[in-house]
């Protein structure tokens, strides 16, 4: 087995600088331990996929509604088109156990894993910071806390998730995650920021 | 700008690519008749006022849909998903 | 202390216990805090402040306000110089350094005023009639001495060091101004419930209310400010424009959060453009002072009315000894009221032949002497004013005076109401335009619709402030009523003028009433041409001040009414914005995102020289094989052309295809069959647009049955996606396919060579490696120890080849795999630039011929093409003019000249033809080729392959290069592909 490779293991080297009033008011660092799959049905085909993989998701899982993470245990859903949805599961086997439940005619699996990487942005500037960057309203009576948008910063396509009031977690594609990260350092200069330690390896 | 998105809901214009003219019908796939490829490529109305466009929320969910969007004063109004298929 | 000769020892809203220190042309100055710069200078009884942009007339300060033409400065030094900022916007922070523009030697004594005795030539039209003339080349001869004599300040060409930003915002009910009106307003919506942003351009809030004598509405304004900033859901930007209005309720801000020296290095921003997106918009920008029309307005000491009383309210300044006050309307009385109360010795004279009784009674209590039916006519004086003369009852009649105020009514600031395109109209009670007809969600209140006196204010903002709350669907709670006290009114009723002799209507460009007779004499009456003929409201004030006055003027010199002479267009921004504000952080590094390969770490560690690739950062060559690109390249191809190397590929476009429909879609979409692949194969495939050009190549391999894997060029990656999904979005929403990107999720990586297979079986020494197991062509799944690995049989070098995919993140790992397990084979890594000469030297076409303008059979794909199934694009190529024996098409070129090179964008010629013109086509493509040891070219020639064995000469003006060359097949080596199935 390859080691697996983040492209911010050099950055994410802890540390970090103080912003105009001596604090640093955002925690900044790399989430692992995570895989992600798309899941897309055929039209006509719901109920067939509902019951495939009900088992792996359960029975409401192609419920979920735009915008609004639904949570189970060890798994997060998204619905990102009305035809599909991310499955993130912390979980090794839910992957597996969904490419082999999806019969071809229902739908199908894309697995996405290493196409992103999802960053944590904690602290009272978080949302001072995404503003720099985020045309989507962050009020959280327009995006509250068990909301996502799948939305651009910096001229790439991200998906941002509320995980509380001031803790969000960000989706960036892998090939373009140097350069997120450095525009998200940069924006944070005026309020300061703390990078976490190294994520753990995942399994 | 703000464009409204079936899926999301109204965002930033920068999220979104143009797509064409959505009032035009592509030819049924196959068709022989160079008249109806040559109007459906090159031929254009260039209306002032209200227009069916294709946009694509191509930073988004990546969904086409159709925007109505009035030329004259860029107003986008309503969007809608693509009709289903026929000749189009 | 008092700050000034001219400073009052009580009043006004300075801190005298603050003493600022600045600097103006380097002389050391002092103010108050609470100043401007240019209440700090009149403070200190400066007079002259600027020259004028033509004619280089002594000027001083006009307003007291973001109308100011006269009194620009620039701040600043080196990198951080601004030019053209009114001293009556800038704030007076300690360390502020100001420089006078338009002076020569100083503004004081200014020999270029000498322009002054050019003026009859430098009317209306001067620029045209005088250097567009007759003689070509005029322009240019006198263009670098214009600009040095007219002017304002000069831009640096030194980086700025300062830190600009940019962000977003979003607000149910956002109010433009802080006067009367936007607190009204602001209060009305927080109680309502709605979140709230307040803006105001100022550094305090209060708007006109500042200029008054205080009382009872300093104290409402208090009692406001200090509600407003309890409200959790209200947040007030104070030192901030609205500088544009644009589609969909889009607000842009400037944030000026400083004018001293912040420290870009600790994050600190000097200004900020914040987009704002609004539910709902309250305008409450206010009113600007209109000039009064009379020879020699402009001198020094001549001011609007309102502006004198705000130097002396606000900042404690009292102008004028003796001041006369010249007025068409009510509002100058206050101004000559509270002149006179300050000490001054106050005469008013007043267009208007009656008054309301009750202002006179009150002017009569303060000591002002007024004379009714008095027109002012010249101002007297030639360094500053010193005296009036005006006629009254037939006859003229001169005054003495120090300080001549002046009103001709307010104009409402309708600029960002008209920004979305709605015309203001004209309203004849007042003599003013207002907004037109608001679009929904927009309202207005205060001076900008005309409700000019403050209750009107009050009321209109607090009715305008719960109705934008109540669009916004913020009407919850009722809201309490923003108590009024009561203040008198300061309605404008002015009376229309028409132009007498040559007298400013635009202060900042010169622009004289003469220069308007004469673009009306000469057929420029249009208020668009008027604009551009004389340059009038052109400058960096756009024309606040001037613009109607002038509008007027050509109504009445073509006899129609000021409504039917319309206005000008208002585009955003309502006052200057500087360029750094509105890049913000998009400079540098951030100027655009970076996309980085997977293996991007290992070849910034280990001796890559890299390109910028569209958005790609790509290794370019490898130090192991050179330390210039020329050489390096060259030692790169031997390596793949005789032993093997490893090749980033990762920046494909890679998508996965799925569903039982995927073999019909991809058999659409390639112009090529795709439904006869086997599973376990490959195909290169091209795509068309729908007119039939060639939208993009690449292979899509079959994995299983309904599900392939499809790469395209690097380049085309983003719209070949779209394409994808408009097609099974919209057009045949009944195939059941699904496309994802796949682009970051694999990293892929090409080995080529002789040896490729040797090397590869190094690697993988458990897999079946032979032609028979992976023939040309063929592709496989694997698991590697526990990774998922994709191994595709293709070449684009032209010798054995292999591309490997794995999930990106073990991407390096694979990577430094293969080199080790090869090492003895003498694999290394090739870049860009060799893996795109080894294609040259195939006769693959990829970007450069790619570029949406060829066909198929421009680029020699022709026979590709399964015409007996339909495919995008099918129709449209056989149109005949696509089929002409003489299109440009696909050839290779081989040099003819030992010395000689061939050269990208080369423009080819017949041996025959003479150099000159478009020719008959151009190189698309060079690489100097290892196996035949000459430069060769890919390029499109007249005629195509019918033309092989032509001579050409290639020719490159840009060098002075005619080198010949000859035209051949563009695939170089081993035409029968047998390198590829061994």
């Amino acid at each position: 087995m390859f080691e697996r490779r983040s492209p911010l293991a050099r950055q994410l080297t802890g540390g970090g600088r103080d912003g105009l009033d001596g604090r640093r008011a955002l925690r900044i660092g790399e989430i692992g331990g995570w895989e992600l799959a798309q899941l897309a049905v055929f039209a006509g085909q719901e109920a067939a996929m509902a019951a495939a993989i009900a088992p792996v998701l359960g029975a409401d899982a192609l419920a979920a509604r735009a915008g609004h993470v639904q949570r189970r245990e060890g798994i997060g859903l998204y619905r990102t088109a009305p035809d599909a949805c991310w499955v993130l599961a912390s979980d090794p086997r839910v992957v597996p156990h969904l490419l082999a439940a999806v019969p071809v005619s229902a739908g199908c699996v894309t697995v996405l894993t290493h196409s992103r990487l999802r960053l944590l942005l904690d602290g009272p500037a978080a949302r001072t910071v995404l503003g720099a960057g985020i045309s989507v309203d962050l009020h959280p009576r327009s995006f509250a806390v068990g909301e996502f948008a799948q939305t651009a910063l910096h001229h790439t396509g991200v998906v941002l998730e509320r995980c509380a009031q001031d803790r969000y977690e960000l989706y960036v594609l892998r090939t373009f995650a140097l350069s997120i990260w450095e525009w998200l350092l940069d924006a944070a200069l005026p309020v300061g920021y703390e990078i976490t330690a190294p994520p753990a390896p995942s399994p | 700008m703000r464009i409204h998105c079936p899926h999301c809901g109204p965002r930033d214009y920068k999220e979104f690519r143009y797509g064409g003219d959505a009032s035009k019908s592509r030819p049924a796939h196959g068709s022989t008749e160079m008249q109806a490829w040559y109007e459906y490529v090159f031929l254009f109305d260039n209306p002032k006022g209200p227009h069916r466009e294709y946009w694509q929320h191509v930073l988004g969910c990546r969904q086409w849909f159709v925007l109505e969007r009035n030329t004259a004063t860029n107003v986008a109004g309503e969007s809608s998903w693509p009709r289903a298929a026929g000749a189009g | 202390m008092t700050g000034g000769a001219r400073r009052l020892e009580v009043g006004g809203r300075v801190d005298r216990k603050r003493s600022i220190r600045f600097t103006l042309d380097g002389r050391a100055c002092s103010g108050f805090a609470g100043d401007t710069l240019a209440s700090a200078l009149l403070a200190q009884g400066t007079r002259i402040v600027g020259r004028s942009f033509k004619y280089h007339r002594p000027r001083g300060f006009l307003s007291a306000g973001v109308d100011e033409p006269n009194g620009l400065f620039t701040l600043g030094t080196a990198g951080r110089t601004t030019p053209n900022v009114p001293g009556t916007v800038i704030e007076l922070t300690a360390g502020l350094a100001a420089r006078c523009q338009n002076g020569w030697p100083s503004v004081r004594f200014d020999l270029l005023a000498v322009f002054s005795l050019l003026a009859p030539m430098l009317g209306a039209g001067f620029y045209y009639k005088t250097f567009m003339g007759p003689r070509r080349g005029s322009w240019e001869f006198y263009e670098p001495f214009i600009r040095r004599a007219a002017g304002l300040g000069r831009a640096v060409h030194q980086v700025d060091p300062d830190r600009y930003e940019t962000r977003y915002a979003h607000t149910d009910v956002l109010v433009i101004g802080a006067g009367a009106a936007g607190l009204s307003a602001a209060l009305a919506a927080g109680r309502a419930g709605a979140r709230v942003l307040l803006v105001e351009q100022d550094f305090l809030l209060g708007g006109e209310l500042l200029s008054g004598r205080g009382g009872e509405t300093e104290t409402w304004r208090g009692s406001i400010e200090r509600e407003l900033a309890g409200l959790p859901e209200v947040e007030v930007m104070a030192r901030t424009t609205a500088f544009g209005l644009y589609d969909g309720n889009t607000v842009a801000l400037l944030e000026r959060r400083g004018h001293a020296q912040p420290d870009p290095q600790r994050g600190a921003a000097r200004e900020v453009v914040t987009t704002v997106r609004a539910q709902a918009i309250v305008f409450a920008t206010g009113a600007t002072e209109r000039p009064l029309v009379f020879l020699n307005n402009d001198l020094p000491g001549v001011m609007l009315a309102g502006a004198a009383r705000s130097y002396l309210n606000r900042y404690a300044v009292l102008l004028g000894n003796t001041a006369v006050v010249a007025s068409n309307n009510d509002s100058a009385w206050e101004a000559a009221i509270d002149l006179a109360d300050a000490g001054s010795q106050v005469t008013l004279l007043e267009e208007r032949a009656a008054v309301a009784g009750a202002l006179q009674e009150r002017a009569r209590g303060a000591g002002v002497r007024t004379i009714t039916g008095a027109v002012t006519r010249r101002a007297l004086g030639r360094r500053g004013v010193h005296g009036v003369q005006f006629s009254v009852a037939g006859r003229l009649e001169r005054l003495s005076c120090d300080l001549l105020c002046m009103s001709g009514g307010w104009s409402p600031a309708v600029h960002l109401t008209s920004h979305t395109g709605v015309k203001p109209v004209y309203r004849a009670d007042i003599d003013a335009f207002v907004p037109g007809a608001l679009a929904a969600g927009h309202f207005g209140a205060g001076a900008v619709i005309g409700a000019c006196a403050w209750e009107q204010a009050v009321v209109g903002g607090e009715a305008a402030g719960i109705a934008a709350a109540g669009h916004a669907g913020a009407a919850g709670a009722a809201a309490v009523a923003v108590s009024a006290p009561h203040a008198a009114a300061a309605t404008a009723a002015p009376v229309l003028r028409p132009p007498v002799g040559k007298a400013f209507l635009d202060f900042q460009n010169d622009v004289t009433t003469k220069d308007l007779l004469q673009a009306h004499q000469e057929g420029y009456e249009s208020v668009e041409h008027l604009k551009r003929y004389t340059t009038l409201g052109m400058g960096t004030d756009q024309g606040k001040t001037s613009n109607i006055n002038a509008l007027r003027a050509m109504a009445t010199l073509r006899g129609i009414d000021t409504p039917a002479a319309g206005t000008t267009t208002f585009r955003p921004p309502y006052t200057p914005v500087s360029i750094g504000a509105l890049a913000g952080r998009s400079i540098g590094q951030h100027f655009r995102p970076v996309r980085r390969s997977p293996l991007h770490e290992w070849h910034a560690e280990n001796g890559a020289v890299m390109i910028e690739a569209g958005p790609w950062l790509r290794p370019w060559y490898y130090r192991w094989a050179g330390q210039t690109p020329e050489g390096a390249y060259v030692e790169e191809m031997q390596l793949v052309r005789r032993g093997v190397g490893l090749s980033d590929v990762s920046s494909l476009g890679k998508i996965d295809v799925q569903g039982p429909d995927a073999a019909e879609f991809l058999n659409r979409l390639y112009v090529n069959d795709f439904a006869s692949l086997a599973v376990g194969k490959a195909r290169y495939g091209v795509m068309l647009n729908e007119d039939a050009t060639v939208l993009d190549d690449g292979t899509s391999a079959r994995f299983a049955e309904t599900r392939y894997f499809m790469t395209t060029t690097t380049a085309q990656a983003g719209e070949v996606m779209s394409h994808l999904e408009f097609l099974l979005q919209t057009v045949w929403r009944e195939l059941n396919v699904k496309v994802a990107s796949l682009t970051d999720q694999w990293a892929g990586m090409a080995i080529a060579g002789p040896q490729a297979r040797a090397a590869l079986q190094l690697a993988l020494p458990a897999q079946d490696l032979s032609d028979e197991a992976l023939p040309f062509m063929g592709c496989r799944e694997l698991e590697v120890a526990g990774m998922p690995l994709r191994i595709l049989r293709l070449s684009f070098s032209g010798e054995l080849a292999f591309e490997l995919y794995v999930p990106a993140g073990y991407g390096i790992g694979l990577w430094e795999h293969l080199l080790a397990s090869a090492r003895r084979l003498g694999i290394r890594p090739y870049g860009l630039e060799s893996l795109a000469s080894l294609r040259i030297e195939k006769g693959h076409v990829a970007g450069l011929e790619l570029d949406h303008r060829n066909t198929l059979d421009d680029l020699g794909l022709g026979k590709m093409a399964r015409t007996s199934k339909p495919f995008i694009g099918r129709e449209l190529r056989e149109r005949s003019e696509l089929r002409a024996a003489a299109r440009w098409s696909l050839v290779g070129l081989e040099c003819l000249e030992p010395r000689g090179r061939l050269r990208g964008g080369a423009i080819l010629f017949a041996a025959t033809d003479p150099v000159q013109g478009h020719g008959r086509g151009y190189i698309t493509s060079v690489t100097w080729s290892t196996q035949l040891n000459r430069f060769i070219a890919l390029g499109l020639y007249q005629g195509g392959l019918a033309q092989v064995g032509e001579e050409v000469v290639c020719a490159y003006p840009l060098k002075g290069e005619n080198v010949r060359a000859r035209i051949v097949s563009p695939v170089f080596i081993d035409p029968a592909g047998e390198r590829l199935r061994v």
